[in-house]
Parts: C-alpha cells; structure tokens; sequence
C-alpha cells in the first residue's frame, strides 16, 4: 500500500513538474526609440498559486516588464511565456490572463455596467454568461453605488477598483496587476490585500508590480527587486532579508541606563548600537557569531534590567538599500486623465473639451 | 474572432457620439446651416451671372456642398476617441481582445458612417426647406446618406492617422480648417466655368466636385452617372490613401 502510495505521488510531482509554468520570462529586453531600454535582460517566473512581486521605484521598468508579460508590449528581445504559450501568440495567450494596468484603461463616457458588458464581449463572452460573476464582483469591489454612473465622475480610487474588477470578469488563471494599490484608500488597500489572498487560494498566479515594500512583504512568495530596467535580486521577502542583513534586536529597559554600562556589557560582541534612547536600546547582531541570548544575559550581568525585548527582522526597504544603494520611497501616482467633470449617464455637465 | 463582438462594440461607438451630442452632431452641422440659410441668400444673385449656367436658386447648386461640409466637420470623431482611447488606456484593453485593431477602427467608422449618412439626410431635407429643389426624394436621400458616409469616413481616415501617431485631441481638431480649401478648390460652390484657369486644374483632380455633381444631378431626378463614378473613384482613392496612412500610424504604434 505504502508503495502504490508512493508511486503514485511521485506520477503526481513528475505531471506537475511536466506542467508549464503560469508566467515564464527570459531575458526580456524593451529598448525604446532613442535607445532608451527600458528592461535589460529580466527573466522571472511564476508558479501556480504563487503571487510574485516586482517591486521597484517609478521608471524601474516594472511597467514595460509587466506590459510584456500581458502581451501589450513587443520585447526587443527575449521570450516570455504564459501556460507555457509564448506571449507572440497573443490570440491564444489573452484569454488566460486577466490585466489591470497603471493606466486604468476605462472610457470616460462609458457607465461602469457598460464597461462590464464591453468587457464580456471582448473576451467572447455574452453578457449573460458571465452577468453573475459581474455581480458578485461590484459587490466585492464595492461598486455598488456607481455602476451606472459614467466612469469620467469616478475617483481614481474608484476607477482603479472597476479596472481591477474588470480584470477578474472572466476567472483568468493569470493575473497581472500594474500597481494595484495605487490610488486606494488605506481601507480599499487593505480590502485588495483580502482579494489578492483569495485568488492566491483559489489557485490563481499572479504577477504585480507595486512600490509599496509592506504590500509585497505581505502578500508576495517571491519578489523581484527592480531598478533601472534590471533585476537586483529576487526571492522569497524572508530569504532576501536574511541575504543582507542582520535583525535589529530591540530592547525595552528597566529604567534608563547609563551609556558606559550599556558599552562595557557589549564590549567584545559583534552587535552595534543602532539606537539608544532612554529606555529604549536597538542593537544590530551579526547572528552568525553570537546568539540574541548571548547578548541579552552579557547586559544581564552588567545589571542592566531588561523589561521585554523582540527581534525585528530587517525591512525591505534595508534590502532595496542594499543593492541600490538609495531606498525605495513611494510616490504619489496622478489621477488617470479622464476627468470629465460630474457628468451622469442622466445628462448634464461637461462635454468633451 | 467572434461576429458577437461587434455589435457591441458598434453600438458602443454609437452611444458615445450621441453623449456627446454637443461636439458630435449639434457642431458640425452649425456651418452647413448657415451656407443653406445665409451664404446661400446673401449669394443668390450669383446664378444670374453670364457663365453661372445654372437656372436653379443658389442654394439648390450649394446643397451638395453642405452636405459634404457636415460630413467633413463630423469626420473626426473615430481620431478623437481613438486619441482618448491611447490616453485613458481603453486601447490597451481592446488590444487584450480578440478584436484587432484594424477592426475595431472599422467598426467605430461604421459608427461615424451611420451618424454621417444621418447627417446627409438630414441636409437633404433642410435645404429643401431652405428652397432647395428635390425632384426625386428618394435619389437624393439615398445618394446624399451614401455620399456623406463613404466621404466622410474617406476623408476622416486622415485625422484618425494623425490621432493615433500622435495620442492627442488637438491634433484633430487643427486638421479641421482643411475642409475649407478642400471645398472652395472644388465645384462645390461656383461652377468649374467661373474659376481662374489654375484652380480649375485643381478642382478637375478633386473627388469633391464630382461628388457634388452627382449629389445636384440625384436631386435633380437623373442620376449622372460619369459623374456619379468619377465620384465613387475619388472616394475610394482618398479611402486608400488614408488606410495606408492609418495602416502605418497602427504599425507604429504596435512597434512603440
């Protein structure tokens, strides 16, 4: 029995290794008019139910790379593939992926109904087939209220939760979203982080590109760090943490201790003092020569009294630092230019200028 | 490619110009009414001159060219949202499709040819009221729909090429003064008799004095047909040309 068991498993893990990845690029290049290259040489992968990250700042290339993948782009050179399709054929590739760009790709005079009808027909579909669907995505997207209001009086907020909307209309097996969360409310934000876990659940893969490192840390299996069209580093938040950087040990004191007792007790170990503030004391530790334990009882002993302590794992922000040497701020992305006043699909207000 | 997904997308089309009625059908038609109602008055005498060779009042012999002056104002249209479309990104998302973007540009100036031949219809009837005459009604509906559809998407191929090279809105509308040479180097206002010999040369090489000859000939109740094909060949090469420009605009724009 145990033997048919195993048998049997290894037949699943070969199929599954048989399987072509969901999103597979290799050495995607896009140079612009003007030599401009925008992404030099990115190879990345996503497997399935995997979310994966490319995280960078603006002009990193994380649009151009994520524009390749969903076909919209043709690379100088390299290949890309989806479902083990490659991304030249796009007829066959663009019914499996779902896209929400940066640009959030709406008409201004259309009603957010309409874009749902428009969408379903451009992906083949007749409405009614997938009318439900359309339904329960409103309601998850909080839509509601503004389905039959034309887009142009949307917020960007708004707009980005229709595109996202949109992008999902059909149950693609990819996703890719070109910054997601831009725009959205701390609220809206945190809501898209409970979708894009959901759809990670249900055996989705997807590949977004975002500047916010808490977005990424939270929802990523992997990232790619980009920066000036290539690729810095990648893999898991955890692994690339560990790649570059100690974890801070933070400590809580009794009371306030002096300078010189504090230096005397670490005399010797590999720690630095990243901070020291009254009670509170951060201490950089190389764990590879010395234990947190190790630190805390040489403090002990010098009769530093310790009320709590935690050691912090270094942020992403510290790995971007580390390969690039600046860190990774995110800016204020505009509003989509489509705003046409508060016109209804009731009449009334601006006209085209 | 689904035939289902047109009718969509068509319909779409066609709901947005009439959301934007202002800019779609109310502007373009203004400068038509005005040559049917004042220029056609305040230039009535005109036929009385030696040469003119028309029995017929003024605005009988500048009804074609109104007709096709709408047509021309109204042919922006597909340039325009095609313009908005690269701006907002929606092209994008017509690109995701299976819909190419050759047919998706056919569609919306099927669209614009159903609001053009609208807009003939619509002349045909105002110059009437305006004293034109129509001898044969439905010639002149036919032939006056027909002409200013197949014109107008011809001619507006020109700034739907502008459009989409260049993503913007102004660009369209900086094209549309050229309907006004276009028109005066035609017979659209004064016979081919009364113009200098030089624009005479010129008004021979232009598709639009046929056209309004075989508009004036259809409303007269006897179709010309020489003029009605020279006409139809016009339209077709001016048709050609900006599909080849559009063609081009389109590979650059997949390129980029």
């Amino acid at each position: 029995m145990t033997a048919v068991r195993t048998v049997s498993a290894t037949r699943e893990s070969q199929s599954a290794s048989e399987q072509p990845l969901p999103v597979e690029a290799m050495r995607l290049t896009k140079t612009y008019a003007g030599n401009v290259k925008a992404a030099k040489d990115i190879s990345l992968h996503a497997g399935v139910g995997e979310v994966v990250g490319v995280v960078g700042p603006n002009g990193a290339g994380k649009s151009t790379t994520l524009k390749m993948l969903a076909t919209l782009l043709r690379p100088t050179s390299g290949s890309a593939r989806i479902c083990g399709i490659p991304t030249t054929e796009t007829a066959k590739v663009r019914p499996l992926i779902g896209v929400a760009l940066q640009d959030v790709g709406l008409d201004p005079l259309m009603t957010g109904c309409e874009h749902f009808q428009v969408q379903a027909a451009i992906n083949g579909f007749r409405f009614a087939q997938v009318e439900a669907r359309a339904a329960e995505l409103v309601d998850q997207f909080s839509l509601g209220s503004y389905v039959k209001r034309y887009v142009g009086a949307y917020s960007g907020g708004t707009q980005r939760r229709l595109a996202l909307a949109l992008a999902l209309l059909t149950d693609p097996k990819v996703i890719i979203f070109d910054e997601p969360s831009a725009g959205l409310d701390p609220r809206a934000r945190q809501d898209l982080l409970g979708i894009v876990k959901a759809l990670k659940e249900s055996g989705r893969t997807i590949v977004f590109s975002t500047q916010y490192l808490e977005e990424a840390d939270a929802l990523c299996d992997r990232i790619y760090l980009i920066d000036g069209g290539v690729i810095v580093a990648n893999g898991s938040p955890d692994s690339l943490k560990r790649k570059v950087a100690d974890p801070t040990l933070q400590l809580a004191l009794d009371h306030p201790s002096d300078d010189h007792r504090i230096d005397a007790a670490l005399a010797g170990l590999p720690v630095d003092v990243v901070d020291r503030n009254g009670n509170a004391l951060s201490l950089k530790v190389d764990e590879s020569k010395v234990k947190p334990t190790q630190v805390l009882l040489a403090l002990d002993g010098r009769g530093i009294a310790i009320k709590g302590f935690r050691l912090a794992p270094p942020s992403l922000d510290d790995v971007f630092f580390h390969f690039t040497q600046r860190s990774l701020q995110p800016e204020p992305l505009e509003k989509p230019h489509m705003d046409l006043g508060t016109r209804t699909h009731r009449g009334g207000g601006k006209r085209w200028k | 490619m689904e035939v289902s997904i047109l009718v969509p997308m068509y319909w779409r089309a066609v709901r947005e110009a009439l959301r934007v009625s202002v800019a779609t059908i109310v502007v373009p038609l203004v400068l038509p009414l005005f040559m049917l109602t004042i220029f056609a008055q305040l230039f009535s005498s005109i036929t009385s001159i030696p040469g003119f060779g028309q029995s017929n009042a003024y605005v009988s012999y500048v009804a074609p060219a109104a007709i096709l002056m709408g047509a021309m104002l109204g042919s922006p249209t597909t340039g325009i949202s095609s313009a908005m479309e690269l701006q907002t990104g929606f092209l994008s998302r017509i690109q995701m499709s299976s819909l190419s973007m050759f047919t998706n540009l056919q569609v919306r100036r099927l669209a614009d040819a159903t609001r053009l031949a609208a807009f003939g219809l619509m002349l045909t009837a105002i110059a009437w009221i305006a004293g034109a005459e129509i001898k044969d009604w439905p010639l002149a509906l036919v032939a006056g729909m027909a002409f200013a559809a197949a014109w107008g998407v011809a001619y507006g191929g020109l700034t739907l090429s502008v459009c989409l090279r260049t993503a913007n809105i102004e660009t369209a509308q900086a094209l549309v003064p050229l309907f006004f040479p276009i028109l005066f180097m035609s017979t659209a206002m004064v016979p081919l008799k009364m113009m200098p010999t030089w624009l005479q040369d010129i008004a021979r090489y232009n598709p639009v004095s046929y056209i309004c000859d075989a508009l004036r000939s259809a409303q007269m109740g006897s179709l010309d047909l020489a003029a009605t094909e020279k006409a139809i060949v016009g339209i077709l090469t001016v048709a050609a040309i900006t599909q080849v420009l559009i063609w081009l605009a389109e590979r650059k724009l997949a390129r980029d």
